[in-house]
């Protein structure tokens, strides 16, 4: 078939920047083959466009959509639905191009392509995204242009230009509709499991784990106080915990409980509550980091018997949310199922350290002095490194305690919760992480994977409560009074995953500085554009004081209204300027010598229509011989004279009494 | 000065009769610093007028009569070995001279043609690697038959641009050729003209002409006319830029000979025609006949007050 409409060479240019800007963010997400047929399409188009082939028959395009389905289909097990609507949504915008025949083939292909730009943020919300994405909808905005317009252009910039000029023009409108415009509750919800994998603590403990997470120095959630902060050796985020040991590996349990035991937060009046909000990137599991020990948190989340803080589903996408938290012991009734639970060791292997507790145990009366004594034993001569020798036995913790004695702080409080297990005393593993940057810009604290920590908890039966326990504090003090940044630089693997920043942190204060002001503009658009829904009530109450239709509806006519006023303005009063005395004088007389079906024709020079006006109206022939005259001195001789103006309204006075009235 | 203006008028129609207008255009031509084309029937007066012209203008002048055997050499002159000086020596072609009236130019060959435009153009002759000074002032009053005659090679619009004007002689009307039948050979009292101005006072008269007042009102009108020729669909291409400076010059010119010191939008109406209808190229006319209906749509389309 032939194509009843060809599109120019400009048209087909910003076709094909379009389709390369639309699909490019897809890449990561959609199966790789849809590559090829992209090749294939935009190949097959651009012959087409040269004149070399033809449209592809519609058995090839039957085939070729028949090939697509079948492969998405396989895809089907793999992806998620999401993932394969929008590749069928893409491999289908890449078949169209296949048979464009009309300008209306054009206009839908283009039509799915500004789809596409608003589906890529389902699976990217960054800022530079976001501005991926206007420069798009700019480009395909520019290729609609040219698709309208019939006649070549050798300019092809020109589109573009036009393009960015009505974005622009749209740009207060678009500012003000993103303030008021009601935001509404999603009429579905997508599960957007991409697949993608996460960096961050795992719901199970090997004593290897943490430091892995030492090699990346992506973020793990940013916090924001609204009052002091809290001292250094006391950032304790709390993740969750692993009350589960089988040996070499912690995990939890089977399902927490959700608030069924009552807790109790020790009162105690030096104790401050901590207020802060916290920004959580995706982390796809359903546990939130929140400061040990989170005393009240949103209605959409829930705190678990071991106090860990749960989301409703899975973290896919970053999210915000406000805590407050007080660091003291958790007084809680353990009750025998739970207690015994909490006690729970493989049945044998590791005896070395079996025996140490229990002689432990035999000899100091209380938990309190159990614990000051292990902590003296690993102080003694143990080592803090990020590096340990491997513990490849089934009695890793015996190797740990007697035979390596090096380890990370995922050793130490895994080595201790068994201990205080063999010695009779309920404790559990603690994930979470230790520490945070401060960024001065925004006076957040950022808390980074590398700042992943362990540590455990025990419960004192004298008092009833929970209380922390940081072997690591003995082993490495410093790890509590200094960043893990500072304290880890001269180990070889830490941040091996991000050389850039490994060197940032050896080289200097610049990179730093542009990690700190990005991390910051990230916290913002964060904060005021993704999760602006949250603070859209709070912000319109304080722009307009109280919320109604009518104060809405202003806030929109308002501002609109200036623009027109401005633009009536701009336009009166340059119609104004042209008026001058002359230019009045003489529409008076058009006016006048309309009403007798006389006026000046065009072409008609001002001497030749006075000369005229002389014929048919013999009797004022001097005074338009004169007028014709003076309105060549006064408008191409540029003579000044005030008398002559005054002359010529007079005259213009005269003709006008003068001409008869129908 | 006027005085003598009328006086050159009067002079040349003494022995062009009835063709008081194009004498007026020819003069104007002359005063912006024009080259000057008549286009007309064999026979109508283009060379009287042009001989005229030189005449009384005081000018010296050298006749061309343009041939298709002619070549450039003919026109800017040759350079040849001097024996007894034992060197190259340079005799200058007819084209050195202040007025040069190249008769049917179009009946020469392209490569002809262009010397001698090259030659208006940059008012100088390059030969051998040696430029020579053409003389100032120095016109060129070209004449022409209409392309639709046999054996006229034409003139291309690069080279039609050259001339600032084109005018048309036509036929004299009933009283003027009783006149000149009456009174005998022209050509005989052309004999008895005598200058009526000289150099020194054409160069005052064209320093007068360029110093004409020009209001906004008229740029304003020009440059609608202009937009108008380059949109509207019937012109196959507009008045370029060098196509309006010679209407306004020319403008200046005319209403300094009208006895004005300013410029009416009679005179760019005036003038439209014999400036740019050489220039200017109907959207259907291929074989370039020029575009005069066109000028009047043009006048008529066009509001002089805007």
């Amino acid at each position: 078939m032939k194509p009843l409409f060809q599109l120019t060479r400009c048209s087909m240019i910003w076709l094909l920047v379009s389709i390369l800007m639309v699909t490019a963010p897809y890449a990561t997400v959609v199966p790789g083959w849809l590559f090829l047929l992209a090749l294939l399409t935009v190949g097959w188009r651009l012959m087409v466009h040269s004149g070399r082939w033809n449209f592809p028959h519609w058995s090839v395009r039957l085939v070729l959509l028949l090939l697509v389905l079948v492969g998405l289909l396989f895809e089907l097990r793999a992806g998620s639905a999401m993932v394969i609507t929008v590749s069928l949504l893409v491999a289908a915008f890449l078949l169209k191009l296949t048979e464009m025949y009309r300008r209306r083939d054009a206009l839908v292909v283009l039509y799915v392509a500004l789809l596409l730009i608003v589906c890529s943020f389902l699976f990217f919300q960054s800022i530079p995204m976001a501005f991926y994405c206007l420069l798009s909808l700019v480009v395909v905005t520019a290729c609609l242009n040219t698709v309208y317009r019939s006649q070549q252009n050798s300019d092809i910039w020109r589109p573009l230009k036009r393009s960015a000029v009505l974005y622009m023009q749209a740009l207060p409108m678009m500012l003000v509709l993103f303030v008021i415009f009601p935001r509404m509750g999603p009429l579905w919800q997508v599960d957007l499991n991409t697949g993608q994998s996460f960096t961050g603590l795992s719901d199970s403990l090997s004593p290897g784990d943490v430091s892995r997470l030492t090699r990346s120095a992506d973020i793990a959630f940013r916090a924001r106080f609204d009052g002091d902060l809290p001292p250094e050796n006391q950032r304790y985020w709390r993740g969750l915990t692993y009350d589960r040991f089988d040996g070499r590996r912690w995990s939890r349990a089977e399902p927490q409980q959700e608030g069924q035991i009552p807790f109790l937060i020790q009162p105690n009046s030096a104790d401050q509550d901590y207020r802060y909000q916290i920004v959580m990137e995706a982390t796809g599991q359903q546990w939130r980091y929140g400061l040990d020990v989170p005393l009240s948190f949103p209605a959409t989340m829930s705190r678990l018997s071991d106090l860990t803080l749960q989301g409703g589903e899975p973290l896919m996408q970053r999210r915000q949310y406000s805590l407050v938290s007080r660091s003291a012991p958790v007084r809680e009734p353990l009750l025998d199922g739970r207690y015994l639970s909490y006690l729970q060791l493989p049945e044998n292997g590791n005896e070395r350290a079996r025996q140490l507790a229990l002689r432990w145990a035999s000899e100091l009366p209380d938990a309190q002095s159990f614990t000051a004594q292990m902590l003296t034993f690993f102080a003694r001569d143990f080592r803090y490194t990020l590096e340990p020798p491997l513990l490849p036995g089934r009695d890793s913790v015996d190797q740990f305690l007697f035979q390596t004695r090096q380890g990370f702080c995922g050793h130490f409080a895994s080595a201790g919760a068994f201990l205080l297990r063999a010695a009779g005393i309920p404790a559990r593993v603690v994930g979470g992480y230790l520490g945070g940057e401060m960024n001065p810009l925004d006076g957040a604290l950022s808390v980074r994977q590398y700042e992943a920590h362990a540590w455990l908890e025990y419960w004192d039966s004298e008092d009833l409560s929970w209380h922390r326990l940081d072997p690591t504090s003995v082993v490495a003090p410093l790890r509590l009074e200094q960043s893990a940044a500072q304290l880890f630089s001269s180990e070889p693997s830490f941040l091996a995953d991000s050389m850039l920043m490994r060197n940032g942190f050896l080289s200097g204060s610049l990179l730093k500085q542009l990690r700190l002001r990005y991390e910051a503009l990230n916290y913002g658009w964060h904060r005021w554009v993704l999760n602006f829904h949250e603070h859209q009530t709070g912000f319109l109450r304080q722009l307009l004081g109280e919320i109604s239709v009518i104060r809405i509806l202003l806030l929109i006519l308002v501002p609109g209204g200036l623009v027109l006023l401005a633009v009536a303005g701009s336009l009166f009063l340059r119609r104004a300027a042209r008026k001058d005395p002359l230019f009045l004088a003489l529409q008076r007389l058009d006016k006048r010598l309309q009403q007798q079906g006389m006026q000046r024709l065009r072409g008609e020079t001002p001497g030749q229509f006075f000369t005229r006006l002389g014929q048919v109206f013999p009797t004022l022939s001097d005074e338009f011989f004169a007028l014709s005259r003076c309105y060549e001195q006064i408008s191409y001789a540029e003579n000044s004279d005030p008398q002559l103006q005054q002359q010529f309204r007079q005259l213009i006075n005269r003709c006008c009494t003068q001409i008869p009235q129908s | 000065m006027r005085d003598q203006i009328e006086a050159v008028i009067k002079a040349v129609s003494s022995v062009l009769y009835g063709k008081q207008e194009q004498i007026k255009l020819a003069l104007t031509c002359i005063f912006s610093q024009g080259h000057l084309l008549i286009e007309d029937l064999p026979g109508m007066g283009k060379t009287t007028l042009a001989h005229a012209l030189a005449k009384v203008l005081g000018l010296d002048y050298q006749r061309l009569q343009f041939t298709s055997d002619m070549l450039p050499a003919d026109i800017l002159g040759v350079t040849i070995f001097d024996p007894s000086s034992n060197r190259f020596q340079f005799h200058p072609g007819p084209v050195f001279t202040q007025l040069l009236l190249a008769d049917e130019v179009n009946r020469t060959t392209p490569k002809t043609q262009s010397a001698l435009l090259e030659a208006m153009e940059e008012r100088r002759v390059s030969l051998d690697g040696q430029t020579h000074p053409l003389p100032s002032p120095f016109f060129v009053i070209a004449t022409q038959n209409p392309v639709t005659q046999q054996g006229t090679f034409p003139l291309p619009e690069s080279q039609l641009d050259r001339f600032l004007m084109r005018i048309e002689l036509g036929y004299p009307d009933a009283r003027a050729e009783r006149e000149l039948l009456r009174g005998g050979d022209p050509r005989e009292r052309l004999q008895t003209l005598a200058a009526v101005i000289s150099a020194a006072e054409l160069e005052q008269i064209t320093q007068a002409c360029s110093a004409v007042k020009v209001s906004d009102s008229i740029l304003d009108y020009l440059q609608r006319l202009i937009a108008y020729s380059r949109q509207a669909p019937e012109f196959s291409f507009g008045i370029s830029p060098r196509g309006a400076l010679a209407l306004l010059s020319a403008s200046r010119s005319w209403a300094y000979i009208d006895g004005r010191d300013y410029v009416l939008p009679e005179d760019l109406q005036q003038l439209l025609g014999p400036v740019t209808g050489h220039r200017l190229r109907a959207a259907e006319d291929i074989g370039g006949f020029g575009a005069n209906a066109l000028i009047q749509q043009l006048l008529s389309q066009v509001d002089v007050v805007g």
